[in-house]
C-alpha cells in the first residue's frame, strides 16, 4: 500500500515539536509555577491563533473576493448544536475540550513530570492509547482485532520497562517516585483520552457546509478559532478555580502551584519573554496546530483518514521525548533499555497502522432520490459522519456518496439507521472499494 | 467537467483492464470494487465532446469490459 500523502510530514513535524515540551518546561519548573506556564502558553497562543484566523479571513477576502469567508458566519456557528457531542452548543463543546482535554491534561502532565521524571511521565501517553482502545471496545466502536491486541501487548511491555528503569533511576538518585506522581499520571491519561476521543467530534451546520464548498480554506480559520476558544476559555477558568484552592484547608501540590502563580503575576512580563515560554507558545502550540490544520484541510484521500494517521503517528511524541530527555537533559535511561522501548514503540506504530488499514471501510453509495430534493438532501447527508464528499450526478443515479469510516458498526449506522430512514431516498446501492488503483 | 464511469468486467481481466484505464491521462482515479460493478473510474475532461472521444476511442475498446455506466458530475459537495 503506497503512502502518497505529503501532509503526513506535517503530523510528524508537529509531534517532534511537541516532544520537546517536557524538556523545555522542566527548565521553568524551578522558579515558575505550572499554572503560570499554562496561563501564559495557552492565553497568548489562543489570542495569537484568533488574530491569525481573522488575518487569514481578511487576506482571503482581499485576494479572492469571489470566494469570501464570512467572519460573522465563523462566530455565529459557535451557537450551532453539536450533534456529535451530546447536542451541546459548539462554544460549550470547545470549552469542555479546552478545560478538561487541554488545560487539565497538561496540568497533570507537568505535575507528573515534576513529581517523577520525564521518562516516567511517558507512561501516561502510552496508557492513554490503551484507555482509548478499552473505551472503543466498551462502547462497541471498534473490536479488539489481532493487531490491536498485539499493539496493546507491545505498549504494556514498553510501560513495564519504563516503570522499571524509572524506579531504578529514582533509587540511584535518592529521590523516590512519589505516589502523587503516579496519580497525576493516571489523571493525565484520563484527560488525554477525553481529548483524543472528543477533539474530532465537530458537526457542521448546513450554512458551514455551503461555506466550505465555496472555499475549502474556510476550515482553517474555523479550526484556529476552535483551538483559540478552547485555549482561552479553558485557561481563564483557572483563575477562579485557583482562588478555591487557596481557601481549601488542605495543602496539595496544586495549592503550592497556585501560590507561586500569584507570586509570578508580579513579574509576568519578564517570564513571558523567557525563551522557554516563547518556545512553548510558538513552537509547541501555534506552529504545530497550524501544521496539523493545514494537513487536515489538504488531506488527500489515501487509504487512511487524517485522524487515523494522526493517532498512529502520535507515538512519535513519547518516543522522541524519551530519546531527547536522555540526550539533552541527562535523564536516567540506560541505552539498552532505551533501544528496547524504541523498538517496541516502532512495532506498535506498525501494528496500529495494520489495525487501522484492516478496519477502514471505504465505499461509494449511489442514491436515487425524489424529484425536487437534490440540494436539500445533499446538504443533509453531507453532515452525516463518514460522508466525505457528495457528487450530484446525471445518469441512472442522482447522488454519489464518498464514504470512509473506521468500522463496520459506523457503516451500518450510516446506511441502515440514517440513510434508510430518509423517505426521499428511493434507491440505494453500495459499492465497496477493494483497492485504490490510481488517485 | 468530471464524470464517473462504472464498469462490469469479464473473468480474469481486472489487472489488464486497470492497467489500460490507468494509462489514460484524463482518468484521475481508479478503484476496484465489490458490488454490482467491478471498477470505478473518475475522468476529468474539458467538454462532452472530449468525454465522448476518450470514452469511444480509449475505454469502450478495452477488451474485458462487458458493460459500463457513465454519470456526469454536476456538482461536488465536500466537507
Amino acid at each position: 500500500m503506497k503512502i502518497t500523502n505529503k501532509y503526513i510530514i506535517n503530523i510528524i513535524v508537529a509531534n517532534l515539536l511537541w516532544s520537546f515540551i517536557p524538556i523545555v518546561a522542566t527548565g521553568l519548573f524551578k522558579d515558575v509555577s505550572i499554572l503560570t506556564i499554562l496561563f501564559l502558553r495557552f492565553l497568548t497562543a489562543g489570542v495569537i491563533l484568533l488574530i491569525i484566523s481573522i488575518l487569514i479571513v481578511l487576506v482571503n477576502n482581499y485576494l479572492q473576493p469571489e470566494k469570501k469567508i464570512s467572519l460573522k458566519a465563523l462566530f455565529t456557528n459557535l451557537r450551532h448544536k453539536n450533534r456529535r457531542f451530546y447536542n451541546v452548543r459548539t462554544y460549550n463543546y470547545y470549552f469542555l475540550i479546552g478545560f478538561f482535554g487541554i488545560i487539565l491534561h497538561i496540568l497533570f502532565y507537568f505535575l507528573a513530570i515534576k513529581k517523577t521524571s520525564i521518562p516516567f511521565a511517558m507512561v501516561g501517553m502510552l496508557m492513554t492509547i490503551i484507555f482509548i482502545s478499552i473505551y472503543e471496545e466498551g462502547m462497541n466502536y471498534e473490536k479488539f482485532d489481532v493487531f490491536r491486541i498485539l499493539f496493546i501487548i507491545m505498549l504494556t511491555f514498553a510501560i513495564i520497562i519504563i516503570v522499571f528503569v524509572s524506579f531504578q533511576g529514582a533509587e540511584l538518585s535518592g529521590s523516590p517516585i512519589e505516589l502523587h506522581g503516579f496519580l497525576y499520571l493516571v489523571l493525565y491519561a484520563v484527560t488525554g483520552s477525553f481529548l483524543y476521543i472528543s477533539i474530532d467530534r465537530d458537526s457542521f451546520s448546513k450554512k458551514e457546509l455551503q461555506n466550505i464548498n465555496l472555499n475549502r480554506y474556510y476550515k482553517i480559520p474555523r479550526a484556529l478559532i476552535k483551538m483559540s476558544i478552547a485555549f482561552i476559555t479553558g485557561v481563564i477558568i483557572l483563575i477562579p478555580l485557583s482562588y478555591i484552592f487557596i481557601f481549601l484547608p488542605i495543602d496539595t501540590d496544586i495549592t503550592y502551584e497556585v501560590e507561586s502563580f500569584f507570586t509570578n503575576l508580579t513579574n509576568i512580563g519578564s517570564i513571558l519573554i523567557r525563551w522557554e515560554i516563547i518556545y512553548l507558545i510558538v513552537f509547541a502550540t501555534i506552529l504545530p496546530y497550524l501544521l496539523i490544520f493545514l494537513a487536515n484541510v489538504n488531506w488527500k484521500s489515501t487509504n487512511l483518514t487524517y485522524s487515523q494517521w494522526n493517532s498512529i503517528l502520535g507515538l512519535i511524541d513519547p518516543m522522541s521525548t524519551l530519546i531527547f530527555s536522555v540526550i539533552l537533559v541527562n535523564q536516567f535511561f540506560p541505552l539498552e533499555y532505551l533501544m528496547i522501548v524504541i523498538v517496541l514503540l516502532v512495532i506498535t506504530i506498525v501494528f496500529r497502522y495494520a489495525h487501522e488499514v484492516k478496519n477502514v471501510v471505504h465505499a461509494y453509495i449511489f442514491l436515487k432520490i425524489k424529484k425536487g430534493f437534490l440540494k436539500i438532501l445533499s446538504l443533509k447527508i453531507l453532515k452525516f459522519y463518514g460522508v466525505r464528499q457528495i457528487d450530484s450526478l446525471i445518469g441512472d443515479y442522482d447522488l454519489l456518496l464518498h464514504i470512509k469510516l473506521n468500522s463496520f458498526k459506523d457503516f451500518n449506522n450510516l446506511v441502515n439507521r440514517k440513510l434508510k430512514s430518509i423517505e426521499e431516498i428511493l434507491d440505494l446501492e453500495v459499492q465497496f472499494i477493494n483497492k485504490i488503483e490510481k488517485n | 467537467m468530471r464524470a464517473i464511469i462504472l464498469c462490469k468486467l469479464g473473468i480474469n481481466v481486472i489487472k489488464k483492464v486497470i492497467e489500460e484505464i490507468k494509462a489514460i491521462p484524463q482518468i484521475k482515479k481508479v478503484m476496484s470494487l465489490t458490488g454490482d460493478y467491478d471498477l470505478l473510474a473518475e475522468i476529468e475532461v474539458e467538454s462532452t465532446e472530449e468525454l465522448y472521444e476518450i470514452f469511444s476511442e480509449k475505454i469502450d475498446v478495452i477488451d474485458g469490459i462487458i458493460a459500463s455506466n457513465t454519470h456526469v458530475v454536476m456538482k461536488a459537495w465536500e466537507k
